[in-house]
């Protein structure tokens, strides 16, 4: 019997610390994979954004990510302090994976929106870029 | 005779014990100043060579790991600039990654964290800067830091009507104290004699 406790107690002990470990980050996934180009996703999916924008909601976002698989269109990303601030990041204009931390980028506000937009100057206007957006909190 | 094998048989053991020890003291101090230095070639393998030390991956706090797109198989401290910390990172699909991150803290190593390609090899520069933006308009700078390859000596910052500010590149690190206030269109790359071998864009 205190075997079968000792064992139960022990299983109970990693799932919670499992729980715990997993629970440590949240990320949303707010776009794809799918392809963002100069009309997708449609306007008003970024609240009352113009087409090719891609956004979560205002919140304490913590990191912000883009893997971009394939494509060829320029693509910005990074987070924004209010709807119609500018974006603080960077522009991708070829595939990789970048991840940015909110605390490590001057003037980022803790309550923010973390976004990924289609460039609409692209060297390559008509392109895409297959992409998905996303959004963390530790 | 007899006497000239017995000494034979104390004398090769010996030697292939020492010979065995030097290879391994040689192996350990060469794999112990950076992962992998000198079986990678092009960009990332250049700045595997100039790193400082390696790092344990297993070490990486929880948070610095999260950053990175996979299981990270090889962390090369590759120094400091200007505050900033700049690291390589080998990742086990075989994705290569740079990250920078602040010097002074003690809670994170990675701020920014940028993976290439599956099988890319890098260019000239890979640019870890901050940059303000909307999807048209001016593009503006908020902090400048990166890596560059071998060879390049500096780098400098474009604007619309041309050169803007040059930072000088230290064993592969770029990072400026400043940043001009204007609105930039791309990073040039700088050989030792100022002559641009590469552009990166910062805007169409």
């Amino acid at each position: 019997m205190k075997r079968k406790l000792a064992l139960v107690a022990a299983v109970a002990t990693g799932a919670l610390a499992v729980w715990a470990g997993s629970a440590f980050a949240t990320q949303v996934n707010y776009f794809g994979y799918n392809n963002m180009t100069t009309h997708n996703p449609p306007a008003n999916s970024c609240d009352s954004r113009q087409d090719g924008w891609a956004c979560t909601g205002f919140n304490n976002w913590d990191r912000s990510g883009l893997d971009y698989n394939s494509g060829n269109a320029w693509i910005g990303w990074g987070f924004m302090n209010c709807d119609s601030c500018n974006v603080l990041g960077q522009i991708k204009t070829s595939p990789g994976y970048l991840t940015l931390r909110r605390v490590d980028v001057p003037g980022a506000a803790i309550y923010n929106r973390v976004a990924c937009l289609f460039i609409d100057d692209s060297p390559a206007p008509g392109g895409y870029a297959y992409v998905q957006c996303r959004a963390f909190i530790f | 005779m007899r006497r000239f094998f017995k000494s034979r048989l104390v004398v090769l053991p010996a030697l292939v014990v020492l010979g065995v020890g030097t290879w391994a003291v040689i192996a350990s101090a060469s794999g112990g100043k950076a992962s992998k230095a000198g079986a990678e070639a092009g960009f990332y393998g250049s700045l595997r060579s100039a790193a400082q030390h390696a790092l344990s991956p297993a070490a990486l706090a929880p948070s610095d790991a999260e950053m990175l797109p996979g299981t990270a198989t090889a962390v090369d401290d590759l120094g400091s600039l200007r505050g900033r910390s700049f690291y390589a990172v080998s990742l086990s699909d075989g994705r290569q990654c740079v990250a920078s991150g602040p010097v002074a803290s003690t809670s994170y190593r990675f701020g920014f964290v940028k993976c290439s390609a599956a099988g890319a090899s890098g260019g000239a520069l890979v640019d870890l800067s901050i940059y303000s933006f909307r999807p048209t308009g001016d593009v503006q700078l908020v902090r400048l830091e990166g890596l560059a390859a071998n060879g390049i000596a500096a780098v400098e910052v474009l604007g619309g009507g041309g050169s803007l500010a040059r930072t000088p590149v230290v064993d592969h690190k770029f990072a400026a104290a400043v940043v001009p206030s204007a609105p930039v269109v791309a990073l040039a790359a700088l050989d030792a004699a100022g002559k641009r071998v590469a552009t990166v864009r910062a805007k169409p």
